[in-house]
């Protein structure tokens, strides 16, 4: 007994000393001062890695917190680097503090146990965030707990270049029956690419009688009944997509070149602001704009969480808490800069702050929210592996 | 041989030792590595609770939609582009070196040679699409405004995937054949052929061709092997539905479900397989051809080869001229504002670009060198070092370029882990010198151990002690090979990805890691601006070593390649 309480009285401080309870901010605060936060997320944006690195010199002045931005081509990189510093049994100081996160990646890690939390929702400027509108605790359809903390909202819009459509083409069906007048000028990312497979889903989130039954995870009982909308859709699609369909993009962004080479017309993205910033940045032409479709598109919202054996737990928080500020949330919407929708509640702002998103310009070729439509909610994310796995089967193999 | 048939240090028994002490720490770092493809391979990944033996995964990876066809396609374009910059070399090489001034030539091949793989394939890529510079002209002149739908990159069969490989190493091979060439006296065998009556081409073929490819061979090896799993050409100018298998395992590995690395695994036990293929074919094709060209050799034909010479000049030039079009045209995207199909030209020429992004690629310079220069260095020691005292171990390096990257790293980067080896400039750099060496290695065991023995017998003879025989006779000698060697390694060591960012988690930044990651947001004025840099980092070397020698040399005629 005696042995135990020492052991005990031996574990408990160190415990304390390297997570600080997110509810005493104070605390979270000074431990917080001087750490160094390595940030791994995606760096093939330059507008979000100018981003990132504003958020760096932000937390610096304001917490004495300094960021790195570790740039990934792949999330799957931080989920790898944290999986060897468990199978090494390094459950401290590892070397990824904040990941730039969600779906299925999350899923995978909060399963695994290789997060740190919950922290999300003690954080201070949790109370901006808007829970009741946006989907900002569940992650395709996965509950986050309090294991990682929104920062931006996403939804599907589609690109197209007014030069050669003159109407937006507001269905799957309207895509379709143009795909067909106009073969070769449009294609999406190959899945599994994050964006490709979102296209899919769009498809069958749009073309599924029972939207509900995505909420539940898939079965083998219903799986070909429920897609069978989406494959007799791909089927009439293939032939007359961009090279045939022998040939696809192999990430979103490589979209951008296509359209710009006036390879394609037509091409989804996840981020309503995307189009008007490649067009500042140059990489679209001034002709494009983005549109929704009639039924509404999916939407969700992109996060960060900690892992479990970060080394600068609090540095992380004090940046994940920095990303839900009013301040940086504005900067994020600002379509010059990412034009990423915010995750905040505009009624439980102040009013100067409410004054300065609604002073935004929207940009040249972004929808305003009521635009923008209804938001659908992601399928559970069994169904992107499952489909995605299906596709390949079908044309990713010939 | 006449005498000692080594050059070697290795009757010094200390430098067997330490050379032996080097192998091993060399082979344990890679078994552990190789530990960490094979386990999970056959079901065994403790982080999922998966701790009992199984073949489960190996057979699912074979059920993998494509997953024959993407064992072909890498054994087909792996083959093919070897086999054909192999061929180029030695014919162009053929042709070349009646010239008397022929190694300027290098001059052109080194910056070809230390352009990053990825940036080269993106250059090409852009003279060669449907919507590229090439059907840009034609566009202009006939007047369409929308780039034809057709296939030419990315075809079924690989083909622009071989061109592509094919661009990047002939210049590779050209060095390391220009370098092993002065070994082989060309030019006493010349005078000889010549005076036998065969024109310069067959008698070159003949006589020094077959010299030049016995030392190159394992260059060749190493060529056969990075072709057949590389993964960033693939994916740029590859196939996708199915990619090959290289790509199609970089797939599984970054799949969000982590027991699809089980399955990527095993298919990384399975690109084993495929390019021990690949090697048993090499051997066959090495056989049948040297069957048939010694039927050729003998039959005393003086004349013949000469129009093949000349198809394969015109080939080499058209390839390399597409490759520099190529780097070009990344000059011109690092410089571009708006630029549209079909215009030849950006709408505007900005310096936008440059001021946005270059402090920031020049920052990371720093580090980038600094890698690089210290892993080359102590590469080459090393390098030195293992063919004086252990050439019969030399295989268990290559290791290190026989596996995937992506399955193989993270076994090293676990043993890092366990060693609590942090991430830092130290622990990059020992991994660097992974793949660093045996291309060192490569690059002087030809030139090593094809130093004619003599010079060291006289050196012996006149009462010299052997280490100072190796420092005053046998390094000069290498004094070419070793610069070459020198450079590849830098270019090595500042091409690496995946090492630097796995082991150095991100403590690390290079040029490199940070190209990587603006690529795949596919943006060509960033991928231009950040391949120019790249090559900035690793081209000085190569013009140190082509320069140097002729400088070092200039009055010893037999050290002039002729």
């Amino acid at each position: 007994m005696k042995k135990l309480a020492i052991a005990l009285s031996l574990c408990i401080p160190a415990f304390a000393q390297a997570q600080t309870d997110p509810s005493d901010w104070a605390e979270v605060l000074e431990s917080a001062k001087g750490q160094t936060v390595y940030w791994n997320a995606w760096g093939g944006s330059t507008t979000t890695n100018d981003f990132i690195a504003w958020v760096g010199k932000r937390v610096e002045e304001d917490f004495g917190v300094t960021l790195e931005h570790v740039k990934l081509t792949d999330t799957a990189d931080a989920v790898t680097r944290v999986i060897s510093e468990k199978e090494a049994g390094k459950d401290t100081g590892g070397a990824i503090d904040l990941i730039w996160i969600n779906g299925a990646n999350f899923a995978s890690m909060k399963e695994a146990g290789l997060l740190y939390g919950p922290f999300a929702e003690q954080l201070p400027n949790w109370a901006f965030v808007d829970t009741n509108g946006k989907t900002v605790q569940t992650d395709f359809t996965v509950p986050t707990d309090g294991y990682e903390s929104p920062w931006a909202m996403a939804q599907v819009v589609f690109m197209y270049d007014t030069a050669d459509i003159s109407e937006p083409l507001t269905s799957m069906d309207a895509i379709r029956v143009w795909a067909e007048a106009n073969p070769g000028r449009f294609t999406f990312p190959q899945p599994p690419d994050f964006l490709g497979t979102t296209f899919l889903k769009q498809a069958l989130v749009s073309l599924t009688d029972d939207p509900q039954r995505l909420a539940e995870p898939v079965s083998d009982a219903d799986y070909d009944t429920v897609t069978e909308p989406l494959w007799a859709y791909i089927e009439t699609l293939t032939p007359n997509l961009w090279r045939g369909g022998e040939v696809y993009p192999q990430t979103g962004p490589a979209q951008l070149q296509l359209i710009a080479d006036n390879e394609i017309d037509l091409a989804i993205s996840f981020s309503p602001g995307e189009a008007t910033a490649a067009i500042a940045n140059g990489q679209l032409p001034d002709t494009v704009r983005t549109s929704v479709l009639d039924g509404g598109t999916l939407g969700n919202a992109s996060f960060v969480a900690i892992p479990y054996n970060s080394s600068a737990t609090e540095g992380a928080m004090v940046v994940a808490n920095f990303l839900l500020s009013p301040e940086a949330q504005l900067r994020a919407q600002d379509p010059a800069i990412l034009g990423y929708g915010t995750v905040l509640d505009m009624d439980a702002l102040s009013e100067p702050d409410r004054a300065a998103f609604d002073a935004l310009e929207l940009g040249i070729a972004t929808l305003t929210p009521s635009e923008l439509g209804a938001v659908l909610p992601e399928p559970h994310p069994s169904w992107m592996t499952r489909i995605a796995e299906d596709w390949t089967a079908r044309y990713g193999a010939n | 041989m006449l005498t000692d048939p080594s050059q070697n240090l290795g009757r010094s028994l200390h430098i067997r030792w330490l050379a032996i002490a080097v192998m091993v720490v060399a082979a344990s770092v890679l078994l552990s590595g190789l530990l960490g493809v094979v386990l999970p391979a056959f079901g065994i990944f403790p982080v999922l609770g998966r701790t009992e033996p199984s073949l489960l995964f190996l057979k699912s990876a074979l059920s993998v939609p494509g997953v024959w066809r993407a064992m072909l396609l890498s054994l087909g374009t792996g083959l093919l582009s070897t086999a054909l910059a192999c061929v180029a070399t030695l014919l162009l090489l053929a042709a070349l070196t009646r010239h008397a001034r022929f190694n300027r030539l290098l001059e052109f091949a080194a910056p070809l040679l230390a352009v990053p793989h990825a940036a080269a394939a993106f250059g090409i890529a852009f003279v060669i699409a449907p919507s590229g510079w090439a059907v840009r002209l034609f566009a202009n002149l006939a007047g369409f405004d929308r780039p034809p739908d057709v296939v030419i990159l990315n075809d079924p069969f690989g083909l622009s995937l071989v061109l592509g490989l094919a661009a990047k190493e002939i210049p590779f091979l050209l060095l390391m054949a220009v370098a092993a060439l002065s070994q082989t006296r060309p030019a006493q065998s010349a005078r000889i052929f010549s005076s036998l009556g065969y024109d310069h081409v067959t008698g070159w073929l003949k006589v020094i061709a077959p010299q030049v490819y016995h030392r190159i061979r394992l260059p060749i090896f190493a060529v056969l092997c990075f072709s057949v799993s590389v993964v960033d050409v693939a994916l740029i100018l590859g196939p996708s539905t199915p990619p090959t298998l290289s790509v199609l395992i970089t797939r599984f590995m970054s799949a969000p479900d982590l027991s699809e690395r089980l399955v990527g695994s095993a298919l990384a036990v399975i690109q084993f397989g495929v390019l021990l293929i690949a090697f048993l074919a090499w051997l066959s094709l090495e056989r049948l051809s040297s069957l048939f060209l010694k039927k050729w050799i003998n039959s005393g034909r003086r004349h013949g080869a000469q129009r093949l010479v000349n198809a394969a000049v015109i080939f080499v030039f058209g390839l390399m001229s597409v490759l520099a079009v190529g780097i070009v045209s990344l000059v011109v995207w690092s410089f571009a504002g708006f630029w549209s199909f079909p215009d030849l030209w950006p709408d505007q020429l900005t310096a936008k670009n440059w001021t946005r992004f270059g402090p920031e690629a020049l920052a990371v310079l720093g580090p980038t060198l600094a890698v690089a220069t210290v892993s080359s260095a102590v590469s080459y020691g090393l390098a030195l070092l293992l063919l004086n005292g252990a050439q019969k171990f030399l295989g268990f390096i290559y290791l290190a370029l026989l596996l995937p990257q992506v399955v193989f790293l993270p076994g090293i980067a676990n043993l890092m882990l366990a060693m609590d080896i942090g991430a830092s400039f130290w622990a990059v750099v020992s991994v660097h010198i992974l793949f660093v060496l045996p291309y060192m290695v490569l690059a002087l065991y030809g030139p090593f151990n094809g130093i004619d023995p003599r010079y060291r017998s006289i050196a012996l003879g006149l009462g010299v002690h052997p280490f100072r025989v190796f420092l005053t006779v046998t390094l000069p000698m290498l004094l070419g090979p070793s610069l070459a060697a020198l450079a590849i390694g830098f270019a090595v060591s500042v091409a690496q990805y995946l090492p630097t960012l796995l082991i150095g988690a991100g403590r690390v930044v290079t040029i490199t890691t940070e190209a990587v990651a603006l690529a795949s947001g596919g943006d060509r004025r960033v991928i231009g601006l950040y391949g120019l840099v790249q090559t900035l980092a690793a081209v000085l070397p190569f013009g140190v070593a082509i320069i140097l020698p002729a400088v070092i040399w200039r009055n010893r005629k037999g050290m002039q390649n002729g």
